[in-house]
């Protein structure tokens, strides 16, 4: 059942007993349980959860060199707790941003071609809130799929690895609660960068009727982006690439919290949602929905 | 379908482009507005901004709290990376962040903020911690026993890049003839009003087009260095707070304890700190002790005192000698008449220099101190890297570099090889990496490979200019570097 059924059902069935805000919340439940029912959307998290998982037992069996590999990798031995971070610092680059392309790049392209999205805008529901809603729940996948990795990972660093007070990347140890705190913070930013990347995606899924497009075509940019963040002829850029603030939860890692750097990149993150979302806006707006 | 609702189908994108029009314009705003900005400050000139930045010097650092930012573009081109090139290479390039907590000279904390890594040097009174977040290894300094508890006469590090009137000495000793100070524009660094020194070297073949010093209006202390290549529009190096603020810092900043898990190492600081020299030997009587002869000085620098109580302490072959006012007096009575007011703003200024080689020192500084004998004139060793010129145009020779010869000659082969059968085999390349393996010349050798072949009068070699620097391999295995053009270092190299 596409969301455009169940909008339809729950539309004029019922008008005049459901509130406004209840229908709201009714349109994006049948949106997120599509979403969170998809077998391929299902087979993606499972991927994303077991990721975390391989690493630590990568770990356990050979620990790096210190100053070898990726971040937060060879604290992983002394603090399971690290495991999230080293998992984050992996995934951020390629896997979380692919799996947010095939949700939002498929959440309005995909009803375009099975040719729901017509039925959808039948419904006096307007398209501002569809929109609305397709984003609200591409941020609750993004929050699902960084929760689902922080998770993973904590459960397997907790098994794996001893567990105590956390040290920050200025040497300075806080207590287990803290730092889970502190990992949490890191989840929700995170969580804020895969969104923006997330609004391009919308955008994208505007433009097309081809979902894989929308997803083929997030991930170029995604992979652009990333090159050219990597090119230090043009840093003076880089500040404006949509994937740059990314890793910039260092911040809240260090004693004491250096928030400017993340504020900076949350910025970044709301102006990407802002201007992708409202370039989304005016074009489901715009465009006759041709199937 | 009923869009009779929406705005009209064109119109709707004006929202975007609107959206992306105010995001364009907060985001310039806030870049231009921080670094445009245009205080307005009553007139000063560049003696009376001097003077503020003098007394200042004598004042000890207020406590504060600060981020400096570091950022260098040489326009170094791009290097082949070599396994191990990369870290020294990521220092030279790009935008890195410092904190900086500073309580006292014996209480500080110094981080270097990378991405996902912190490197923190920390000072709790005799403790003294280096941090690195990386190898999560916490190294201990031991600080010589007099140094413990008190600072000697030593700038403390923190007082930053800036705060450290080194550099700014060292140019201001060369002013006059060689160097125009004007003042410039006012800029606002860190949110906080300053004045602006321009300073430019007079000769053209200095790389170096200008210098800018941002002075703190409300402070007179260094806010902000840029050093600009020769008709470059923006600076190749910048150092400058980019947040500044004045206060006691939390204690938690610099008390350390190695975290769990960590690697930990004690070594003497002994080797770091000039500071090093036994107290005890220190003679506060004029003239020199006859064991002070030594043929390396290391540090030169005036004592800031009020009125007459300046003195002059010289480090020499790691003990400290100071000259009393009357000494001091007795030494300029014996200077010629000519030389005596440039010695006289070199004590005004109390120049504060910290060097590996008689030669960086200033020449009337340098001859009078051949002549109280605490510096021979005998040549430095050959071993020892060497200052070659005076001023803006000063170049440093290195010794034959063990092995960079070789590598030189191997890499004109295999450029012979590469232009006549434009083929590299493989058999060549392991060659040299087998020649550089488990030595230092990754760097060098990478620097070499980029660098084009010169030859002329003064012998052969390969160069490597970038905007700011110039760089010469000589065929004996030299380096020579400076901010010059080549053809002052082709000059060095035939001298």
């Amino acid at each position: 059942m596409s969301t455009a059924d169940q909008a339809v059902q729950a539309g004029p069935a019922r008008p005049a007993s459901l509130g406004p805000v209840l229908r709201w919340l009714r349109f994006f439940w049948s949106e997120l349980s599509l979403i969170f029912r998809r077998p391929r959307n299902l087979a993606m998290l499972a991927v994303i959860a077991a990721i975390p998982v391989l690493l630590g037992v990568v770990l356990k069996v050979s620990a790096p060199a210190a100053g070898n590999g990726p971040a937060f990798v060879n604290q992983v031995t002394q603090n399971g707790v690290f495991l999230t971070l080293a998992a984050l610092v992996v995934m951020l680059t390629v896997f979380l941003p692919l799996a947010v392309a095939v949700v939002a790049g498929d959440s309005v392209a995909g009803e375009a071609a099975s040719g729901t999205l017509r039925t959808l805008l039948t419904v006096p529901a307007g398209r501002t809130r569809l929109l609305l809603v397709k984003f609200s729940a591409v941020l609750v996948f993004c929050l699902a799929a960084c929760l689902l990795v922080a998770v993973a990972a904590l459960l397997t660093g907790f098994l794996l690895f001893p567990v105590g007070r956390v040290t920050l990347l200025s040497g300075t140890t806080i207590p287990l609660a803290d730092g889970l705190l502190r990992v949490l913070l890191v989840v929700l930013y995170a969580t804020a960068g895969l969104a923006a990347i997330g609004a391009i995606g919308l955008a994208l899924s505007c433009l097309t009727e081809h979902p894989l497009a929308a997803m083929a075509a997030l991930m170029v940019i995604v992979i652009a982006s990333e090159i050219a963040d990597s090119v230090s002829q043009i840093s003076a850029a880089h500040p404006y690439l949509p994937t740059h603030w990314l890793l910039s939860w260092d911040g809240l890692l260090r004693a004491p919290v250096d928030s400017a750097v993340t504020e900076h990149g949350l910025l970044s993150f709301a102006a990407y949602a802002v201007i992708f979302g409202s370039i989304a806006w005016a074009r489901l707006g715009a465009a006759d929905i041709t199937s | 379908m009923n869009l009779g609702s929406f705005p009209r189908r064109r119109a709707r994108w004006a929202v975007p482009a609107g959206a992306l029009c105010a995001v364009g314009v907060v985001a310039v705003a806030s870049t231009v507005a921080s670094a445009h900005s245009v205080p307005n400050l009553p007139r000063r000139s560049a003696e009376q901004l001097l003077a503020g930045l003098q007394a200042a010097e004598t004042r000890p650092p207020a406590p504060m709290t600060g981020t400096v930012q570091v950022t260098i573009a040489l326009g170094l081109p791009s290097l082949p990376s070599a396994a191990g090139v990369n870290t020294p290479f990521s220092a030279l390039t790009g935008t890195h962040q410092f904190g900086i907590w500073y309580a006292s000279p014996t209480r500080f904390r110094l981080a270097e903020q990378g991405s996902l890594s912190e490197t923190d040097l920390r000072r709790d009174g005799s403790r003294v911690w280096l941090w690195n977040s990386r190898t999560q290894t916490a190294t201990r300094l031991l600080l010589p026993g007099q140094a413990r508890g008190r600072t000697g006469s030593i700038r403390p590090l923190p007082a930053g890049p800036l705060s450290s009137p080194a550099a700014i000495s060292a140019l201001l000793a060369v002013a006059g003839r060689s160097t125009a100070i004007t003042v410039g524009q006012n800029v606002t660094v860190a949110g906080r009003p300053a004045y602006q020194l321009v300073i430019k070297p007079r000769t053209s073949k200095s790389l170096i087009g200008r210098i800018d010093i941002a002075i703190d209006a409300a402070r007179h202390i260094p806010v902000q260095l840029a050093v600009f290549a020769r008709g470059a529009a923006q600076p190749s190096v910048q150092i400058g707070y980019t947040s500044l603020s004045f206060g006691q810092p939390a204690g938690s900043n610099f008390s350390f304890s190695p975290p769990p898990g960590a690697k930990v190492r004690t070594v003497s600081a002994s080797a770091l700190l000039p500071s090093a020299s036994p107290a005890g030997s220190a003679s506060q009587l004029p003239g020199v002790p006859a064991g002070s002869k030594a043929s390396s000085v290391y540090g030169w620098y005036v004592v800031p005192g009020v009125a007459s109580t300046h003195r002059v302490a010289v480090y020499a072959g790691g003990r400290q000698v100071q000259l009393t006012p009357a000494a001091l007096r007795q030494q300029l009575s014996r200077v010629p008449k000519s030389e005596r007011p440039g010695l006289r703003r070199a004590l005004k200024l109390h120049l504060h220099f910290s060097f590996t080689s008689p030669q960086q020192l200033p020449a009337i500084v340098r001859s009078q101190l051949q002549r109280l004998g605490v510096l021979g004139t005998t040549t430095p060793s050959s071993t020892a890297p060497q200052l070659l010129g005076n001023g803006w145009l000063t170049v440093l020779r290195t010794a034959p570099v063990p092995g960079l010869a070789q590598l030189l000659r191997q890499l004109s082969g295999r450029q012979a090889i590469t232009s006549a059968y434009t083929a590299t085999g493989p058999t060549s390349n392991s060659a040299l990496g087998a020649a550089t393996a488990g030595s230092d010349l990754a760097l060098p050798r990478a620097l070499a490979e980029v660098a084009t072949p010169v030859r002329g009068s003064w012998g052969s070699g390969r160069l490597l200019r970038t905007s700011l620097v110039s760089l010469l391999f000589t065929s004996d295995g030299r380096v020579l570097i400076g901010a010059v053009t080549p053809s002052v270092l082709y000059a060095d190299a035939a001298g």
